[in-house]
């Protein structure tokens, strides 16, 4: 084994060692790179290797650090943040929460349902898995528990429809994508549409069904009210405005007519519209999402500036074709290859998340994926048909991982708004069902590329 | 990830520094909201009158680049910073302390200074041939743009040792005996 091979495999070791160290992640990153870059000049000094990374040369993680400032695509990141952190302290949920639960008041498991339509609805409006979990977890569990639903019904139910939105557009995860694969937001955007309410319509057939199978998990409300037309107005007088504002947003996106760029801004000028005309604008609550757009666009980008510096020296250590060679060996045809790179972004999902995975092991394996003999049909009209289904099947994995134990982000956040007779344990029994969903939804993705590419195909028209 | 328990004890010097750090990008956090006015504008120029300007467009990323970057300088005031905590979690206060100032010293401030080194150059390069938008209706002063990396890099140095001044004493206080800090 050569000594820059060895340097590519402790590079990883050490990232993953020091992770569980609880170092924040974007440092370790950074901090891996930087010690591993003055191995290699010391390896090059007195072991005469050629790898070539010297002070000068790491001088380049500069460059690429400016290369994330100046970029168009990731000033939507921050404005999909600010919309997200608006709409949420919009009350818009709350109005849709009670308009829905009068809706289906008789159904049973109709509060599970709406909890999975809200989710829905959120995640194409916000995308911000941790706002979406604890708005949906404050909103609904009390109600839920309260009616007598089966506990780990009701934590799985909150958990998953609300890390719906790291998959359903305008999805900051996709953004992020897109730039790192030199993809079209537009194109992952609507690559997302189908598998995302493919998603959501398993979780509901999954809720009806327990309920016929199990009624005792998801008793109905004791004074249910007959659904009049009053009802079906209320729920069009909730639902409208946020409907309106997610086809104006995702709409002009698809059609072409505004960049994501231009769609986030528009997008967070219509949530603080929503948020006013329910009188819940202020100094106070701009202030706060303000705030709070700071800090998640701080640590994405610390993470950011981090694998920067490692992705930087782990190429000049030539781990990105090492990585291909090792890909590309390995005895599995085309298939067998994305199902190992799936298997194994599932697997780091259970300690890295979606931003690390995105920055670091996506580009090092899309390179492969685009070699292999694979012909996804794009319907003549898409650009990369391949390589969006096969971030679409990433997205989806990593949306899994959100959900798995025992570090998935969506359950930490549902803890954190709990009441304590919920413990930790009972939300990991409640999402396995969800996970197992997710998985067939996967399998389906992956046996029916038409499920992603189909919609942005039809959408640019024959 | 969630927020490291010994943030909330008190470092009299080191508190004072860290909510210095977290007022100033709290106030640049406002350039978000400047953010969605400018594309706002350019939007409606570029729809209404066909008239979307270069500089306009230019000052989009500018703005961006200095709201997240304060937000990394934020994040690291406010020990918000994502950390994977399973093991994390069940570290003793002593342990705790350890890992935050071996990563600080060995991790964070190496990479940090390294970037903060290369930036100045970088930012010099750029001064000195008094580098601007290659678009003509661009803005100019592109160094004063790309200052910005050594700046962010220059405050995230005095953070990282305001945390490591933080954790010395906390650790000290520990070793001294003192279980009043809670854990």
């Amino acid at each position: 084994m050569e000594i820059n091979e060895i340097l590519i495999i402790a590079m990883f070791a050490s990232f993953i060692l020091l992770l569980f160290s609880g170092f924040p992640v974007a440092w370790v990153l950074g901090g891996v790179g930087t010690v591993f870059a003055l191995l290699a000049y010391l390896s090059d000094t007195y072991l005469d290797t050629l790898i070539g990374i010297d002070f000068t040369s790491v001088g380049l993680v500069v460059d690429r650090t400016y290369k994330i400032m100046d970029n168009w695509i990731l000033v939507a990141l921050p404005m999909f943040i600010f919309m997200g952190n608006l709409l949420d302290k919009s009350g818009v949920a709350e109005n849709l929460m009670k308009s829905f639960q009068a809706l289906f008041g008789r159904v049973r498991g109709g509060l599970a349902i709406t909890v999975v339509l809200i989710g829905i609805i959120l995640a194409a409006s916000t995308g911000i898995v941790g706002a979406s979990v604890v708005l949906l977890g404050v909103m609904s569990l009390p109600a839920m528990l309260s009616q007598g639903y089966d506990k780990t019904v009701t934590v799985g139910t909150i958990a998953s429809a609300g890390t719906l939105g790291i998959l359903i557009p305008p999805s900051i995860m996709l953004v992020i994508m897109a730039d790192q694969l030199a993809l079209s937001v537009g194109d992952l955007f609507m690559g997302a549409v189908m598998p995302g309410l493919l998603l959501g319509v398993l979780y509901i057939v999954y809720i009806l069904g327990w309920g016929l199978f199990k009624p005792s998990s998801m008793p109905l409300d004791d004074n249910i009210q007959p659904v009049t037309a009053k009802v079906w107005i209320d729920v069009f007088k909730a639902v409208a405005p946020t409907l309106a504002m997610i086809l104006a947003v995702l709409g002009s996106i698809f059609a072409g007519i505004a960049t994501p760029t231009e769609a986030s801004a528009v997008g967070a000028a219509a949530a603080m519209g929503l948020a006013w005309q329910n009188k819940r604008l202020n100094i106070k609550v701009v202030r706060e999402c303000l705030h709070d757009t700071l800090n998640v666009s701080g640590y994405i980008f610390a993470i950011f500036i981090g694998a920067t510096m490692f992705a930087l020296v782990l190429r000049e250590l030539g781990g990105d074709e090492y990585i291909e060679s090792l890909l590309t060996a390995l005895p599995f045809g085309p298939y067998g290859i994305i199902l190992f790179i799936l298997g194994i972004v599932f697997l780091l999902g259970f300690i890295l998340d979606w931003i690390e995975i995105t920055l670091i092991i996506l580009p090092l394996v899309a390179p492969v994926i685009s070699a292999l003999e694979i012909s996804i049909n794009g319907y003549g009209v898409m650009d990369n048909p391949t390589l969006v289904w096969f971030v679409m099947l990433v997205a989806l994995t990593l949306q899994t991982s959100f959900l798995t134990p025992p570090v998935g982000f969506s359950l930490f956040y549902l803890k954190g708004v709990c009441p304590p007779e919920v413990s930790l344990a009972t939300i990991y029994k409640g999402v396995i069902p969800f996970i197992l969903l997710q998985l067939t939804a996967l399998a389906l993705l992956i046996i029916f590329p038409g499920l992603v590419n189909w919609f942005p195909a039809y959408v640019y028209g024959p | 990830m969630n927020q490291h328990p010994d943030t909330a004890l008190p470092v009299p010097f080191a508190d004072t520094v860290d909510r210095l750090l977290i007022r100033l990008s709290q106030a640049v956090a406002w350039i978000f909201a400047i953010l969605m006015v400018v594309i706002l504008t350019q939007v409606m120029l570029r729809r209404g009158f066909s008239a979307g300007m270069i500089a306009l467009e230019e000052l989009q990323w500018h703005l961006y680049a200095i709201g997240v970057f304060a937000g990394v300088v934020y994040a690291q005031a406010n020990n918000s910073h994502v950390r994977v905590d399973v093991l994390h979690g069940q570290f003793g206060p002593t342990a705790k302390h350890l890992v935050e100032i071996l990563g600080l010293t060995l991790l964070l401030l190496p990479f940090l200074s390294l970037v903060f080194y290369h930036g100045l150059d970088f930012v010099y390069q750029s001064w000195r041939i008094n580098e601007r938008s290659i678009a003509p209706a661009g803005l100019p002063w592109r160094w004063l743009i790309k200052t910005l990396i050594p700046v962010t890099m220059g405050l995230m140095i005095i953070a990282a040792l305001n945390r490591l001044f933080r954790e010395a004493i906390l650790l000290q206080r520990h070793l001294s005996g003192g279980h009043h800090d809670g854990n």
